[in-house]
């Protein structure tokens, strides 16, 4: 089973890597005049959004592998749990070399803007990329639980990060529907990320909160980890429980 | 020997749909076995029942004497009907993912079963003909040495010459001792493969015998009479007793003539004369 999602991770890294280069030489274009300022936060943000998409792409493997290809993957001998934790494995490994591919050819990027212009990276620190790669993870964990709730249609996984984002849109409203949207709201790996960025703010410049965040004051800059690679877990592990007992789409 | 496949009472319901019924069957070593039955007769979803791939309404199923288990499949090889390969792999990535899973696959006979087939193996299988991916499918199951061969409609897709090639390639593997179950509404198939059958209908077993003893067993009698009209009866087991009532009659002649499947299969499941 590791083979079959090696060769697919393999597949998708390669585009994924060339999407990343085109768009890192498209970056360099408009720098002709001026220095770079970049805070070590940003480049593992910015890391973790393009690997988040990167990971809300494979987080259909499950779903649609319970499809037709369950006449196949299914009659393995192998524990079908094993081969869920199995195709998990192999595509957060792959979501991590996509998230440390984007990193570095950032690192490149301001490297050779460098060549000509004075530039300065302040900051970077080990839980900002962690924070990041949590983000990445529960963003895989909830593609896949959606993929493997809605696998009669193929692909269904893609719907979970823009419900997840218009989620967190719909919570921020001042109506009732927003503060019931908000009770669970802690699900949420964009809120939750969105909160971070929103204390994070607030400490340094003074920014005003959001309804979102003020509801999930408690996390501070301590939960905010713990919860992303709590919600990873939780939603890999109800994925496994659902590959585990789907029966084959006839 | 162990018993590759028993299964006793058999019950599978789609809510008020009775998919199978009360379906009892045990397959023994080394044999071919055809189920046979129309479209939805209960064969694919027998299939998918004993591999795990759905929950039983009710019934046991033991595949070699025991509850289905994740080791046992490294003995099982299935061809489901509909060809579920992933299109974006070669034929070469598919046999190196089955080297990797099955303790048993065999790449030196892949490779004979490649070119026996007429298989490009170096081409991803959305480039290959819908025959050409059954062929795939086919010859990789082969190549597992599985101890039980499940085929869902093995030859379907496949043009007459790969039918050809496919169920020689059933009925050589047979000879080694391996046991074979594999579905088909296409009598001809069954009857060039299998040498015993079951026929499901509407989700119960109706008939299950061996291929040789329904040919000795089962004649149609024919009897023509002086207006020109022609009757045909069939006869399960004691022919002489229905010639006797069909010369009672007065006919001009009577004759007896061995059935074919296709004409057992059909008056098994009712569509034509019932059997006396």
């Amino acid at each position: 089973m590791i083979y079959r999602e090696y060769l697919v991770m393999r597949k998708g890294l390669a585009w994924y890597a060339g999407a990343v280069l085109v768009l890192a030489v498209i970056s360099l274009v408009p720098f002709r005049v001026g220095g770079v300022s970049l805070d070590g936060a940003d480049i593992a943000f910015t890391s973790g959004v393009f690997a988040g998409l990167f990971a809300w792409i494979f987080g259909v493997a499950l779903g649609n592998g319970s499809r037709e290809a369950a006449r196949v993957l299914w009659v393995l001998p192998t524990e079908r749990w094993k081969l869920a934790l199995q195709v998990i494995a192999v595509d957060l490994a792959g979501t991590t070399v996509a998230f440390a591919f984007e990193y570095a050819i950032t690192l490149v990027v301001v490297a050779l803007i460098s060549l000509h212009f004075r530039t300065e990276i302040h900051g970077v620190r080990g839980a900002d990329i962690m924070l990041a790669l949590a983000l990445t993870y529960a963003t895989y964990g909830w593609g896949a639980l959606v993929g493997m709730c809605g696998r009669r249609i193929a692909y269904s996984g893609l719907v979970a990060a823009p419900a997840l984002a218009i989620w967190l849109t719909v919570a921020e409203s001042p109506s009732r529907i927003g503060a019931i949207l908000r009770v669970p709201i802690v699900a949420n790996p964009f809120a939750v990320f969105n909160t971070t960025i929103a204390i994070r703010s607030w400490e340094q410049q003074r920014y005003a909160i959001d309804r979102v965040s003020s509801s999930m004051h408690w996390l501070g800059t301590t939960w905010e980890m713990p919860v992303l690679f709590a919600i990873a877990a939780a939603t890999c592990t109800l994925t496994v429980v659902l590959w585990q007992r789907a029966q084959v789409i006839s | 020997m162990m018993i590759p496949l028993h299964i006793a009472h058999l019950t599978k319901r789609y809510g008020d749909c009775t998919a199978v019924d009360d379906l009892s069957l045990e397959i023994k070593p080394g044999t071919v076995f055809g189920l046979l039955g129309r479209n939805g007769a209960g064969k694919s979803t027998t299939i998918d029942c004993v591999l795990g791939l759905i929950s039983k309404t009710s019934g046991e199923i033991a595949v070699f004497g025991e509850q289905l288990k994740a080791k046992t499949l490294d003995r099982i090889a299935y061809v489901p009907e509909i060809n579920c390969l992933d299109g974006w792999m070669t034929t070469r990535q598919h046999a190196e993912f089955r080297r990797r899973c099955y303790s048993r696959f065999d790449p030196k006979l892949m490779d004979e079963l490649i070119e026996r087939f007429e298989i490009e193996p170096g081409r991803t299988l959305r480039k290959l003909s819908k025959g050409q991916r059954q062929a795939v499918a086919i010859a990789l199951a082969f190549a597992q040495h599985p101890e039980l061969l499940i085929l869902d409609e093995p030859a379907t897709g496949l043009d007459p010459v790969m039918q050809r090639r496919v169920l020689d390639t059933m009925v050589s593997t047979a000879a080694d001792g391996i046991t074979i179950l594999f579905s088909s509404h296409h009598i001809g198939h069954v009857e060039q493969a299998a040498e015993r059958i079951g026929v499901l209908d509407r989700g119960r077993l109706v008939l299950e015998a061996d291929v040789d003893d329904l040919r000795e067993t089962r004649f149609a009698v024919e009897a023509v009479f002086d207006d020109g009209h022609v009757e045909r009866r069939y006869a399960n087991g004691d022919v002489a007793a229905v010639e006797a009532q069909m010369r009672a009659r007065l006919p001009i002649t009577v004759s007896r003539r061995t059935m074919s499947l296709e004409q057992i299969f059909l008056t098994t499941i009712g569509e034509t004369k019932e059997p006396q």
